[in-house]
């Protein structure tokens, strides 16, 4: 019972991995609308960055596997690394936020399209680091308490 | 009578499926604690150290690597001409003048000095994260290889700032860009490659373990879907990331101080 919900929470970070990539997609499709000549490097931008969000959801679903297969079901403190590791749902959030207005502008202004893509890589890998303390977390949690 | 034997009949098979959901949900487990687990392949006997010094699984998959790498080297740079005429080495120039522009890019005018490591770095770790799909295990699964990595990198960009603004510069580069920065600017030397090391293990060992298990789940075909995601574009998405933040970093550490 315990692993089970504890399991439950872990994997419900993705949420926020899909809200993210579902903003980042709707931006691309606007910005391709607006400036279809632009549509390789708005893809490619997407791509990254849905990839980015993506890593927070497989983040929870690692942590939800380890719950279910390594973690000892009389552990006490599997509730907790469930709950650590959603932090990732805001990092998931946040990423796909960037990179839906990566998108825009690049949309708007194609040909600064490198310094747009690594001003979006520097803040979705701020963002990410985040879900990485949460992982960190409830990797502790599993392993050494 | 009749009746009840139909009920036992009926439960036996439901029963037998239980229980050997049973086992395979615990073989699943052992095999995942397996795939977790760093293992030691054989000790190199040392005097003075008891039981020597063990080679882990990483360590070996790293050899094996470097042996494909510098057999590739030696290969691709075989009599190369000023002008190229073969295919071979035009790739390779391609290659390698989109390493320099990554490098100029991101680190300025000094990259030349740091493009040897960069490009070494992210050939290693895109080659490691798809070890997965040659059946071996991926070095970057082991956190002792991405803190090692890790480790690298931040010496490398604390190293630069020395190197251009000497050890005083280093220290007021610190304190900018005002003092009140000061701790924020000491915590961010652990910080940034505590989240390069684990952002590249968190990664790896996910896309590993979720392969095996669908590999567990699924024996054939279906896997090699996934793991044109998990291991290739994931894979090397993660190791273009590593690489991008540690020249980023190096170049904002060469610039900061010019100010």
């Amino acid at each position: 019972m315990g692993i089970a919900m504890a399991a439950a929470v872990a994997v419900l970070t993705g949420a926020g991995a899909a809200i993210g990539i579902g903003m980042a997609t709707s931006h691309a499709s606007e910005a391709i609308a607006r400036q279809p000549e632009a549509k390789k490097d708005i893809r490619s931008t997407m791509l990254i960055g849905c990839a980015l969000a993506e890593a927070t959801a497989i983040y929870g679903l690692l942590v939800a596997i380890m719950l279910i297969f390594v973690a000892s079901p009389d552990s006490t403190s599997i509730m907790g690394a469930a709950v650590a590791v959603v932090t990732g749902m805001g990092a998931g959030i946040g990423i796909g936020l960037a990179t839906s207005r990566a998108c825009d502008s690049i949309a708007r202004q194609p040909e600064v399209k490198k310094d747009i893509r690594s001003t979006m890589l520097i803040g979705c890998a701020l963002a990410e680091a985040t879900a990485i303390y949460g992982l960190l977390v409830s990797i502790m949690l599993i392993f050494v308490v | 009578m009749f009746n009840t034997m139909l009920n036992v009949a009926d439960i036996a098979p439901v029963a037998a499926a239980a229980t050997q959901q049973a086992s395979a949900s615990a073989d699943l487990s052992v095999e995942i604690k397996e795939q977790i687990e760093c293992v030691v392949l054989f000790r190199i006997p040392v005097p003075f150290i008891a039981g020597g010094i063990p080679v882990y699984e990483s360590t070996v998959v790293t050899w094996i690597i470097m042996a494909v790498f510098i057999f590739i080297a030696i290969l691709l740079t075989r009599n190369l001409k000023i002008v190229p005429t073969t295919k071979r080495q035009a790739a390779l120039e391609v290659c390698v003048s989109w390493l320099r522009n990554f490098c100029r890019d991101n680190i300025g005018a000094e990259s030349d000095r740091y493009m040897p490591y960069i490009g070494t770095v992210l050939i290693y770790i895109g080659a490691a994260n798809i070890a997965g799909m040659f059946g071996m295990k991926p070095p970057t699964k082991d956190l002792s290889v991405t803190i090692a990595l890790a480790l690298m990198s931040i010496c490398l960009i604390e190293g630069a700032t020395i190197r251009k603004h000497g050890f005083f510069g280093f220290f007021k580069h610190l304190g900018s860009p005002t003092p009140i920065m000061a701790p924020m600017n000491v915590l961010e030397i652990g910080i940034r490659p505590l989240s390069l090391c684990l952002r590249l293990f968190g990664n790896v060992v996910a896309a590993f373990i979720i392969m095996e298990l669908i590999k567990f789940v699924i024996p054939a075909g279906i896997p090699a879907v996934f793991s044109l995601y998990f291991d290739i574009f994931d894979g090397f998405l993660q190791a273009y990331i590593f690489v991008f933040l540690t020249s980023l970093f190096i170049g904002e550490g060469l610039e900061k101080a010019e100010e």
